[in-house]
């Protein structure tokens, strides 16, 4: 049988790696989530007591809330809409210092997380020895503390800052293949860099952008490590997420089927928006057809 | 594709693995070698000797078993955790689940209340039975911090007083001579000081710009036993006596929180303590930036020391400490203690010896050595009364500061109540929440996540 389907024996590494990594965690999801297991790890049955339970949960609507503009917030201004200034102001300007800026802007990716947070408390200190307030100081402003007044601006450069870069890194790599003769056409008929920008460079990563977004929608739905690290979602609950929650929840609090029992709804949120991005920008249906680019005389 | 010796280097590589994994395990060979493994946790540097002391104790142990003709010996292993509580107790949790937990187990007394109840440690009264003036030496009030249902599960290794510091040069500045400052703590002490007066000092404080708004006052940064202080200064309690179920007071909660409010809304405290890092908090008071650190402990004298080189005579000439005030005057301040203890897992080669080993890391000049290197108090009454200890003023003022203090209840879940009331308290700082909502909210929330496990009463 083998012989006669070798694509069996290729994709039994990554099915093995799939059924062990995450089809079987989210069936143990699944289990758990109807019990109301804590630190003792006793497994008591107990239905759908705890699926039902964030609907008597005071916090799970303001969680919600938060992690809607989480990750609509972050998506939109900073994965995206950063990510998209950055590749094409980078691949305007020359090559060389385009380049050198965007190594320098991937460098928090490669920072440990905890370092690159802590990097941010040394600018955000509340008190004189912050940086920020050091500068604020020196021209005559107050301290001002961020962290506390401003979390979600801090939420969303934190992580926007690294959650850019990739973006930036596809944007980039997808302007850098549109065929020289497209551009030098636009030139030609004597376009502006920002008409070339909109009519040239934008339509042809139409397709990145939608893969960055539907990407990047999922990963931030299912991130809190920025979080945790800078706010650990205060204060007072206005940057708790969904996947933060769940974390304080389950480790925390150790109340293990409960954070299960979030975890199938992060999951179901998940799977709607897949199918959502699935359905809205045509995966599916798009293949290799050739775009059509208009440039306005 | 995979040649034999490939496949060979792989199984012993995995073979290894498991060894080496083992290895982190109690066990007795045959030779009569008990080998324990001990987890304890700091964070601070200055109480390393937890760990050392525990190895010193297996050392001794191993010359009384010599002396005696006894073959067996003991050999212990012990980790010493620098990360804060939370941290450790999910270590702890993951680790004795998977059975791989340590055979000695020290830490806040609170452990008893989280490991006790599933059966992860021994009870210890038959050994202590057995030795009525080992039990006998230590406070008798610890005993009670390291029960839990009535039977004690853990040894005292060291005991703190949480307390209040205050910064004299602020304090000067305010009129104060040295006489008042002096009689400060024993005005507090008799009830002659309330929460509402000390906040009136730290609002007069940043009224009359001897220190900047929001630096009256600075209190921890995150959740913890210190917001119980409160609660207890303002007539509340923790727990229900015959059920052991634990206590929401609303009015003392209501109090507390209107007290925090009060302070934030005369920018007497910065309503993001959250956002100043500790080291932040210390520097700023231990500078005389801030007039008082409210929920301080006897550890952090020697923390400064070695953070900022502050000297004793500094510490003296600048600082000085109280218990925190009760809530109304005439009612006694109120501080609360964290004992740390040690105690014998359940899945312990050898229950008696890792007992022994306890009973050693804990003789009087190795609790004195610990309490002077660590700022911490003695837990045996002889220590109490040797000389080095006693040559410590800061050290002698702590010990008698204990006649106010209290301990948390030992429940699993008080780690929770602890949690959701500082968030109700955060609430009111950062604005979000009047006291009387925040005060919803936590009830709410108590309800919500802990069910049973608490009483509500006003």
């Amino acid at each position: 049988m083998l012989r006669r389907r070798p694509w069996m024996i290729l994709l039994a590494p990554a099915a093995v790696l799939i059924l062990l990594f995450y089809l079987l965690p989210a069936v143990v999801n699944l289990v758990l989530a109807f019990s109301d297991m804590d630190y003792t790890f006793d497994f008591r049955f107990v239905g759908g007591e705890s699926l039902v339970r964030p609907l008597a949960d005071p916090m799970f609507g303001r969680v919600l809330r938060n992690t809607a503009v989480y990750v609509v917030t972050t998506l939109t201004l900073m994965n995206v809409g950063v990510g998209v200034l950055l590749a094409v102001l980078t691949t305007e300007i020359p090559d060389r210092v385009g380049g050198a800026f965007r190594m320098l802007w991937l460098l928090p990716r490669a920072t440990p997380s905890v370092v690159y947070v802590l990097m941010w408390f040394f600018l955000l200190d509340p008190t004189d020895y912050g940086l920020v307030n050091k500068v604020a100081g020196a021209l005559g402003g107050e301290n001002y503390d961020l962290l506390s007044q401003r979390p979600w601006l801090v939420v969303v450069l934190l992580n926007g800052c690294v959650g850019a870069s990739m973006g930036m890194v596809i944007f980039t790599a997808a302007i850098k293949s549109i065929p020289p003769q497209l551009m030098m056409a636009a030139r030609v008929d004597g376009a502006s860099a920002w008409q070339r920008i909109r009519h040239v460079t934008l339509p042809s990563i139409a397709w990145p952008i939608m893969f960055v977004t539907t990407y990047q929608t999922l990963s931030l739905l299912t991130s809190y490590e920025y979080i945790l690290l800078a706010t650990d979602g205060g204060p007072f609950y206005q940057t708790e997420v969904l996947p933060l929650y769940i974390f304080h929840n389950a480790i925390n609090d150790f109340e293990f089927g409960y954070g299960a029992a979030l975890s199938i709804g992060l999951m179901a949120i998940g799977t709607v928006l897949a199918l959502v991005y699935w359905r809205v920008f045509r995966f599916g249906g798009r293949g290799s057809a050739a775009q059509r680019i208009e440039v306005d005389a | 594709m995979w040649s034999r010796g490939t496949i060979s280097l792989c199984a012993v590589l995995l073979l290894c693995g498991a060894c080496a994994a083992d290895g982190d395990r109690g066990r007795v060979d045959a030779d009569g070698t008990v080998h324990l493994v001990g987890w304890v946790t700091g964070p601070e540097p200055s109480a390393f000797a937890r760990k050392t002391n525990l190895i010193e104790g297996a050392r001794r142990l191993n010359q009384e078993l010599a002396a005696a003709g006894d073959r067996r010996r003991v050999q212990i292993d012990v980790d010493f955790n620098t990360t804060s509580h939370d941290p450790y107790v999910k270590k702890l949790v993951f680790a004795f689940a998977a059975e791989r937990g340590p055979d000695v187990v020290c830490g806040g007394h609170e452990i008893v209340g989280e490991f006790a109840p599933p059966g992860y440690l021994v009870p210890l009264d038959d050994y202590l039975a057995a030795r009525p003036a080992f039990r006998d030496d230590f406070f008798p009030v610890l005993w009670g911090a390291m029960s839990w249902h009535r039977k004690v599960y853990a040894v005292p290794q060291d005991n703190e007083v949480r307390l209040a510091y205050i910064h004299k040069k602020p304090l000067r500045a305010l009129g104060w001579s040295e006489a008042d400052i002096d009689g400060l703590a024993a005005s507090v002490e008799r009830g002659e000081l309330s929460l509402d007066d000390m906040a009136a000092l730290v609002e007069k404080a940043v009224a009359t710009g001897v220190v900047k708004p929001e630096r009256g006052l600075y209190h921890r940064n995150r959740s913890g036993f210190d917001w119980l202080e409160f609660i207890i200064a303002y007539g509340g309690r923790l727990e229900e006596p015959g059920t052991g179920r634990l206590v929401l007071s609303r009015r003392a909660t209501l109090a507390t929180l209107r007290l925090f409010d009060r302070l934030v809304a005369h920018r007497a405290l910065p309503p993001g303590m959250t956002s100043y890092t500790e080291r932040t908090i210390y520097r700023n008071f231990v500078d005389g930036d801030v007039l008082i650190w409210l929920t301080g402990g006897s550890w952090h004298k020697l923390e400064w020391q070695g953070a900022f080189g502050t000297t004793d005579a500094e510490f003296r000439q600048n600082i000085a400490y109280f218990p925190v005030p009760g809530g109304k005057r005439g009612t006694p301040p109120v501080s609360v203690s964290h004992p740390f203890g040690c105690a014998v897992a359940a899945t312990a080669p050898d229950r008696e010896l890792a007992f022994r080993v306890i009973q050693r890391s804990i003789d009087p000049d190795l609790d004195v050595g610990h309490a002077i290197k660590s700022s911490h108090l003695v837990v045996r009454k002889s220590s109490s009364e040797s000389g080095p200890y006693q040559a410590d003023p800061f050290l002698r003022d702590m010990i008698g500061l204990l006649k106010f203090t209290h301990f948390a209840p030992n429940h699993a879940k008080l780690t929770r109540l602890q949690r959701i009331l500082f968030d109700g308290i955060r609430g009111v700082e950062v604005g979000v929440l009047s006291p009387e909502e925040a005060l919803d909210f936590v009830e709410r929330l108590c309800k919500a996540r802990m069910a049973d496990d608490v009483v509500i009463e006003d």
